[in-house]
């Protein structure tokens, strides 16, 4: 290979790559509060602002009112789902029930419906009362755009289009962020409940 | 229930899905025109090949006066060198993690140069290690990247490197590292996360303690400090009658002498992080055999007993990098699939030249990349000699054109550029769009260039190495060999198990990682286990390492692996719907250790089990599956893995109350592991404030 062939083609990758950085890796930088070199930014800050809407009928933002300042611990999840959801809203409520006062104060629970067409705020109150109307745990529905692009920005999606297309296959898995901290984690839910606790706490933690 | 059409509508817009533009909260838009990438597509305007490849330094020994203070296990402790660590206090000096309770018991033989190692040395080389944050260069001409670095204690702050120091250590000669993680939320240094990060160092490839061994939740917390006690062992030979070996007195196995290892962090749930940002660095252990090598002229010359030359021993960390706009390293931490880069580095700097001359080279090449694996070869098409395969080398070196290197897996190289161009370069074929595996030798692809030789200098006539050359030798057939396989006879029992994708996240035996559970649990020192590990989760890859020893593959989906893979592995690569049947013996050393898949991001999602080697009996194989059975779990047995015995001791002795925010954590965090602790804030009180 001749010398210049061999810089040409190894500027290829990254001619490549940058449109694949453009369109998939890239963070927003700058805006009101960031933009600092040095500053890491926030994996907050590819989440949408989407409207969304709680079992209680409430219309909130999903990063101004539900992610920003807080530990939250989201799923996806949705009322017709046959026995995925039901056994993953149970542990979610028994961590509910560990955490105790923590609960709606140092952590917060959002259950995204990914079924919002069904998924009226009506039948999410239905859901969470079924589930023991636990505090500080939100039942989340919107526009199935608004939900659908929320699902990618969590990485909630398979490579595999036909699995991606199975809703229950995002169902097993909760996201745990800590706004303040920028500090974020993915566990599924059928892991030991002890170790989903102290991980969630060790996640919560400020500074 | 869902209905045909939401299906539908749901495979729709997948298929939109990389199409659509992603959207931004309100108020926040991408500035036009901010990117890594100028508009002829150069990383910040980087031709390639036109920085020099780093080298980085070797850590220096601590002798005299600079000698760890407190040594190593005397700092203060409630109850002596056994005794449980404290609560961490945040003040460095108190070690509060302690240091594994094998130091100072181990037997004489662990110390060959009894009567000192170097003046001054009574036992143990010791070395000291900072982690912190400081900023880094990948281009020149480049901003300044926040990056996290191993650095020399008696070094300035700041002066850290990635990779980090090279740690070159002897056989049978221990050392004790003690590390101080400085990445604190404001209490320390700098950090830019603005927050405490736990980190925690595996010695990938070492036969060392569970306390030393980098286990997930034996973190070292920030603001404190640990003392990581290798002693740098093979583990003892097994007697062939009884199939025993011996924990004191008898040979060491010299199949398991090691020689190439890395030191990466494996913090739980944050390892993925940690790595990208760079917290890794090798560790290479020199033996006689070694320098004989040297003598024979099959490996460059080494200088000395405990020295190498590192301009003809050059280590190469091959890791894939992503980049936000300004240039900061971009980490996606709900990027499940695997953090796949488009930038290459090779030990921290994007496309490097290295100046060789017209002789032989030894390379350690190291694929340090999260999700990605390599087919490596020459521009020239010439082979490499490859005289070892991950921690350890082959009985007889074997040359290839180019070889697979799986994430976290090594290959010890020798290249002899005698007859080669002006120019060489070092290049992946091996085509990769996703975290999800490998597609394809592409044997005509030439995009991934990693790396340029620069050849100058007249022929230099050497010894050369080629097929066959004896390294290690087998024992019983060449003249002092060293390597003997692991025979039939020697299987005790077989173990399953199966690696899978389930609702979005990676099983072991449809099961997640609990570092208080043990999911094999093999009698120590008995034999050797088989283990059938299968890829069942469709196109994903998975890595698959074994701490605390390594195994030899016997064979890939019912063949004989490559011919470089026969030998001893670490890691074996499993590609999607691979099964792979290995050998492996567990010796030394009760646990917790923890096999897993080396994808870090898969690991960090608890794609982990745990080994937990117990003394078991003796005598037939069913007591032996009574005591630990090969399709059970079972609970660590808190005596022998060093886990604090139970929660109330906890609160009682430590004064750790779950009633108010912070102390659990501290109990989770003290860095020995806590039990199954009953966590209920309702019953407890949980009437603390918020701090
Ligand atoms: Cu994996």
């Amino acid at each position: 290979m001749s010398r210049a062939s061999a810089i040409a083609s190894a500027w290829l990758p990254v001619a490549l790559f940058c449109l694949a950085a453009a369109v998939s890796s890239a963070f927003p930088i700058g805006g009101e509060t960031r933009g600092q070199r040095g500053e890491m930014p926030r994996q907050s800050d590819r989440f949408s602002n989407v409207t969304l809407y709680t079992q209680h009928g409430k219309a909130v933002h999903f990063y101004d009112d539900l992610v920003k300042g807080k530990t939250v611990i989201i799923n996806l999840m949705y009322s017709g789902c046959g026995e995925i959801c039901p056994a993953n809203s149970a542990e979610l409520a028994s961590l509910n029930q560990l955490l105790g006062q923590r609960m709606g104060r140092d952590v917060t629970m959002l259950s995204l419906s990914i079924d919002p067409l069904h998924d009226t705020p009506q039948r999410l109150k239905q859901y969470w009362e079924a589930f023991g109307s636990k505090p500080g745990w939100l039942f989340l529905t919107g526009s199935t755009r608004d939900i659908e692009r929320l699902r990618r920005e969590l990485g909630a999606y398979d490579l595999d289009p036909v699995i991606d297309a199975d809703p229950s296959q995002h169902a097993g898995y909760i996201t745990v962020g800590n706004d303040n901290t920028n500090r974020w984690l993915v566990l599924p839910l059928q892991m030991d409940t002890s170790q989903l606790l102290v991980t969630i706490l060790r996640t919560s933690r400020n500074g | 229930m869902v209905t045909r059409r939401t299906i539908l509508q749901w495979g729709a817009a997948t298929g939109a899905g990389l199409l659509v533009p992603l959207a931004y909260r309100q108020g926040r838009v991408l500035a036009s025109g901010l990117s890594p990438y100028t508009k002829s597509g150069l990383f910040f305007g980087y031709q390639p090949f036109s920085q020099p490849l780093f080298i980085p330094e070797v850590l220096t020994p601590l002798t005299g006066r600079s000698r760890l203070d407190p040594v190593p296990g005397a700092y203060p402790r409630p109850s002596g060198i056994s005794g449980r660590p404290r609560t961490p206090t945040g003040n460095f000096d108190e070690v509060s993690h302690g240091i594994a309770p094998e130091f100072g018991h181990g037997p004489q033989e662990w110390n060959r140069f009894k009567s000192g190692f170097s003046p001054g040395d009574t036992h143990e080389q010791e070395y000291e290690l900072v982690t912190e944050e400081t900023t880094h260069r990948f281009v020149p001409g480049g901003p300044d990247v926040p990056v996290f670095t191993y650095r020399d204690a008696s070094k300035a702050p700041g002066s850290g490197s990635t990779p980090g120091p090279t740690i070159v250590a002897e056989y049978l000669a221990p050392v004790v590292l003690r590390n101080k993680n400085a990445l604190t939320a404001g209490r320390s240094g700098v950090n830019s996360t603005h927050h405490d990060v736990e980190t925690s160092i595996h010695l990938h490839g070492a036969h060392a303690p569970s306390h030393s061994d980098g286990f997930p939740d034996f973190y070292v917390l920030a603001g404190e400090a640990r003392d990581y006690f290798y002693p740098n062992i093979a583990p003892k030979l097994t007697d062939p009658d009884t199939l025993v070996a011996p924990v004191r007195g008898g040979e060491f196995d010299s199949t398991w002498i090691p020689s190439t290892l890395w030191y990466h962090d494996h913090a739980m749930d944050i390892t993925g992080f940690n790595v990208t940002r760079g917290l890794a660095g090798f560790y290479l252990v020199f033996d006689d055999r070694e320098r004989e090598l040297a003598a024979r002229g099959v490996t460059p010359e080494i200088g000395g007993r405990d020295r190498f030359d590192q301009a003809l021993d050059v280590g190469l960390a091959i890791q894939d990098q992503l980049f936000n706009p300004d240039g900061t390293l971009l980490y996606d931490f709900l990027d499940h699939n695997g953090r796949l880069g488009n930038v290459f580095t090779v030990n921290g700097v994007v496309q490097p030249k290295h100046r060789v001359e017209r002789r032989k080279y030894r390379f350690r090449i190291l694929n340090a990349s999260n999700a990605r694996s390599y087919e490596l070869r020459l521009s020239t098409r010439q082979k490499m000699c490859i005289i070892g395969t991950d921690s350890w080398l082959l009985p007889r070196a074997i040359e290839v054109e180019s070889f697979q290197v799986g994430h976290g897996q090594r290959h010890d190289v020798i290249i002899d550029f005698r007859d080669a161009p002006d120019e060489v370069y070092l290049e992946n074929i091996l085509v990769q769009t996703d975290g999800r595996g490998a597609k394809e030798v592409d044997p005509s692809q030439e995009r991934d260039m990693l790396l340029r030789f620069e050849v100058s200098g007249a022929n230099s006539s050497e010894t050369r190495c080629v097929d066959g050359t004896v390294i290690r030798g087998f024992k019983g057939i060449d003249p002092d060999g060293q390597f003997s396989f692991i025979r039939k006879e020697e299987i005790v029992g077989t173990r399953d198990f199966e690696f899978n994708r389930s609702l979005g996240a990676w099983t072991i035996n449809n099961r997640f990682y609990n570092p208080r559970r043990s999911d094999a649990t093999p009698v120590l020192g008995r034999g050797a286990e088989r283990w059938i590990l299968e890829n069942n989760s469709g196109g994903w890859w998975h890595p698959i390492h074994t701490h605390l020893e390594g195994f030899q593959i016997k064979s890939v989906n019912g063949q004989a692996p490559r011919r470089e893979r026969r030998f001893n592995s670490d890691l074996v690569m499993l590609e999607g719907g691979f099964v792979a049947e290995v050998y492996a013996k567990f010796r030394t050393f009760t646990g917790p250790f923890v096999f897993h898949c080396h994808a870090i991001e898969h690991e960090d999602m608890r794609m982990m089990g745990v080994i937990d080697p117990t003394p078991g009996p003796g005598g037939s194989t069913d007591a032996i599956f009574t005591h630990a059975p090969m399709d059970g779990e079972t609970a660590l047995d808190p005596n022998l893995s060093g886990v604090v015995p139970d929660c109330a001791d906890l609160e009682r002795e430590q004064r750790i109350l779950f009633n108010k925010v912070g102390d659990t954590e501290r109990a989770a965090d003290r860095g020995v592991g806590i039990p199954d602790c009953k966590f209920d804030m309702s019953e407890r009180g949980n009437q603390g404030s918020n701090p």
